[in-house]
């Protein structure tokens, strides 16, 4: 779900080794250099910055928010790290990553140029240079690989960060509690708090459980419009609520209304558990999205005719499930699914699960 | 005087003029940032939430391409001229810059969050047109700041202030770094203040500012807090230094020659001076000190710098930075410095250019901060 993005992650920044030790980022390493081989190159540069940070942060653990980010990766051997981060800040900037050669870039062009020389490249992997970087920061470094013969990756990537190791899971679990946590504390305020102190009251939980970061989108008034939380001032009647949380660089999200129970949202409880039935590996997106339609009701616009994603360092990760998808379910797929209805009457309301396709079937989380 | 966007979009049309330029293209893409100038928020007042573009033409042609579909409903409430909502973003722009007629060079403003996608577009649609920068032109327009953009600012001032007071009574011992955060970060939104840039971090000896970590308050830990929350998107700055017990008579000693260094740099922003000559004044009274070496990175980067979202200008307070300082303009002043005796130190605020000299949003005096490590 896009929300809007806040000037800086207001939580806490730090690796946890007990939850994503090295060796975890090692195995991941190992899958791609594996994949580089079989598809001869000789080094992969993954990109991150505001832009997207999801990509770089799969490979090193670095949520690149503030500055920019490059990681070289050898076809073996450890990887490279290079930061567009100031002087002063570089020693923090290591404390947050797994990889132990990390270099602050002054000129990015030539230090690229360096590390693909040092590390022998003639084939070279991008990841994220289209969508994850500032075009004018990606032209300054492609100036390091302009004369070398180079691939777009970042498919490849995106496949590998779709299927979710248990460590994953176990840090998107505390994001799922703190985000849970938050709209229990959104939806429950009397009448009288406005939306957007019910809405600092749900931020100042989930920081201080140790989210990295908050994102809330949430009504003022009840035609279903939903704005971010920084500025909806309105009372807290007919409630809806957006809240994604960030854990360690990973997401989750709780949708909900505090709309009392109706006819529509028995009928919205009834398409979440045939949805959820349905789920099955080798299942066609597409399909799952026209077994979960409700006749009869309008959808939330913010939904935007989406029953759900794949989630994970990345809000909206593969893959994703609405009518005309061209995507099948994967084993060890991670879902954030979202069904909201609007009845004319009783207002809006919206079921959210997430998911994990075992092997056996759908796990909820 | 308020916001007027009409006001606005005639002086930019006046300068694509004398720059011949045919087009110009805002674009922002949601990630926003304190750093720097957001030109769509800049033309419109309106803060996007994902892929935004404004194309104005030297016609007079506007349109505001507008992602995701369902937040047409913000983006209407600012900019009252020709828009389109759409998922699409890449193809909505197409149709748009294929459809306009643009004569002369186009000029691309928010051009450190496009990516290369969107650039691709625009070069491929823009032909043999010449792309210029256009940030510098947006940053122009806004750098003198209203009547009502002071006034917001001035309410966040107060704002951090109540915000350096929540800090004062959380802070203890046998707390982490982010919960401290959190409190003050959430206690100034509660506030009033929509989004809020913050950096808090402890030590017994800092070496730099950094975001809040794991690490669990202490006895005699010094407690850095750069405080930025904004009102309708206007942002300011503090800087706070808090001791959890008693301040030592260095930290003290340090202290002051910070606040002197600041009020050194008050001084010396006047009408017709540079924003060079503020910082070199500050760092003087630093380098007089005995700490010439530390006036440069990696342990000091800048005096100071603009505030975001809005434009950057005057830009950041550096001995390099020949702009002339202006009625009107704002920027933090800070003289934060690390001193090998005490560690990091922060020590600024946020001052507006009035009457021809500078003066401080925030109306607590500069001080360093102790507290109680026992709550």
């Amino acid at each position: 779900m896009q929300t809007l993005t806040p000037v800086v992650m207001r939580g806490r920044a730090a690796w946890d080794q007990a939850l994503l030790p090295a060796d975890e980022f090692k195995l991941r390493i190992n899958s791609i250099q594996q994949q580089m081989k079989d598809d001869q190159l000789d080094t992969l540069l993954v990109f991150g910055s505001g832009l997207g940070y999801a990509d770089l942060c799969y490979v090193s653990n670095y949520v690149s928010s503030l500055q920019w980010g490059l990681a070289a990766i050898p076809s073996s051997g450890d990887p490279i790290l290079l930061l567009g981060a100031r002087a002063g800040s570089i020693e923090f900037q290591r404390t947050l990553t797994w990889i132990r050669d990390v270099r602050r870039v002054s000129d990015a062009g030539a230090m690229t140029k360096q590390v693909l020389s040092d590390l022998g490249s003639e084939r070279v992997g991008i990841v994220g240079g289209l969508d994850c970087i500032p075009s004018a920061i990606y032209a300054r470094v492609s100036t390091a690989f302009s004369k070398l013969q180079t691939s777009n990756q970042s498919k490849k990537i995106r496949k590998l960060r779709r299927r979710k190791s248990p460590r994953e899971i176990e840090v998107i679990k505390r994001a799922i509690t703190c985000a849970r946590t938050s709209r229990g504390i959104l939806l429950s305020h009397e009448e009288g708090v406005t939306n957007y102190e019910a809405s600092t009251h749900a931020e100042l939980s989930a920081l201080k459980a140790g989210a990295s970061d908050i994102r809330i989108l949430v009504n003022k008034g009840d035609d279903g419009d939903v704005y971010p939380a920084e500025e909806a001032r309105s009372h807290t009647k007919n409630v809806t609520a957006y809240i994604g949380v960030m854990y360690l660089g990973y997401w989750a999200e709780a949708l909900g209304t505090n709309a009392a129970a109706s006819e529509v949202s028995s009928l919205a409880t009834e398409a979440m558990e045939r949805l959820i039935d349905s789920l099955k590996i080798g299942v066609s997106c597409s399909e799952l999205a026209k077994i979960a339609k409700v006749s009869g009701y309008a959808s939330i616009p913010f939904l935007s005719g989406s029953l759900g994603c794949g989630i994970g360092l990345d809000l909206a990760e593969q893959p994703t499930l609405r009518v005309g998808s061209p995507e099948i379910l994967e084993e060890n797929d991670l879902l954030s699914l979202r069904l909201g209805l609007v009845d004319s009457k009783s207002g809006p309301v919206i079921e959210s699960r997430t998911v994990l396709m075992g092997k056996k079937g759908p796990v909820l989380l | 005087m308020a916001f007027d966007r009409k006001e606005i979009t005639s002086r930019l049309l006046r300068l694509m003029h004398s720059n011949n330029t045919g087009a110009l293209i805002a674009f922002s893409n949601g990630i926003a940032t304190i750093a720097d100038t957001d030109a769509i928020w800049s033309l419109t007042r309106y803060r996007a939430i994902g892929k935004t573009a404004l194309i104005i033409a030297e016609s007079g042609d506007e349109k505001l391409i507008v992602t995701p579909k369902w937040d047409l409903h913000r983006a209407s409430a600012c900019f009252d001229g020709s828009k389109i909502a759409t998922d699409d973003f890449e193809a909505e722009l197409k149709n748009e810059l294929s459809r306009m007629i643009i004569q002369g060079n186009v000029a691309i403003a928010g051009k450190s969050s496009i990516d290369n996608l969107t650039e691709e577009t625009i070069r491929s649609l823009a032909g043999t047109k010449n792309l210029i920068d256009g940030d510098i032109i947006v940053r122009e327009l806004g750098k003198i700041r209203s009547e009502d953009e002071l006034h917001s600012a001035s309410r966040a001032a107060g704002i951090a202030e109540k915000g350096y007071h929540k800090l004062l009574e959380c802070a203890s011992t046998n707390m982490y770094e982010y919960e401290l955060a959190a409190e003050v970060s959430s206690y100034m939104r509660s506030l009033g203040s929509g989004d809020v840039f913050q950096l808090l971090c402890a030590s017994q000896h800092n070496l730099y500012l950094h975001h809040p970590t794991n690490r669990l308050l202490e006895e005699n830990d010094i407690i850095l807090a750069e405080l930025s929350p904004s009102v309708d998107g206007i942002f300011m700055q503090a800087c706070h230094t808090v001791v959890i017990g008693e301040v030592s008579a260095e930290l003290q000693k340090n202290y002051d020659l910070l606040i002197r260094a600041f009020e050194d740099g008050l001084d010396e922003i006047k009408l017709g001076r540079t924003v060079g000559q503020v910082a070199t004044t500050v760092n003087k009274r630093i380098e007089e000190a005995g700490y010439k070496e530390y006036c440069r990175p990696p342990y000091t980067r800048a005096r100071g710098h603009g505030l975001g979202i809005g434009s950057i200008l005057p830009g950041d307070i550096t001995p390099e930075n020949n702009t002339v300082l202006e009625e009107g303009m704002m920027f933090v002043l800070h003289p934060n410095q690390y001193l090998p005796e005490t560690g990091y130190l922060l020590c600024g605020d946020t001052v507006k250019i009035s009457g021809g000299h500078a003066v401080r949003l925030s109306e607590t005096k500069l001080a360093i901060g102790s507290v109680s490590g026992e709550k």
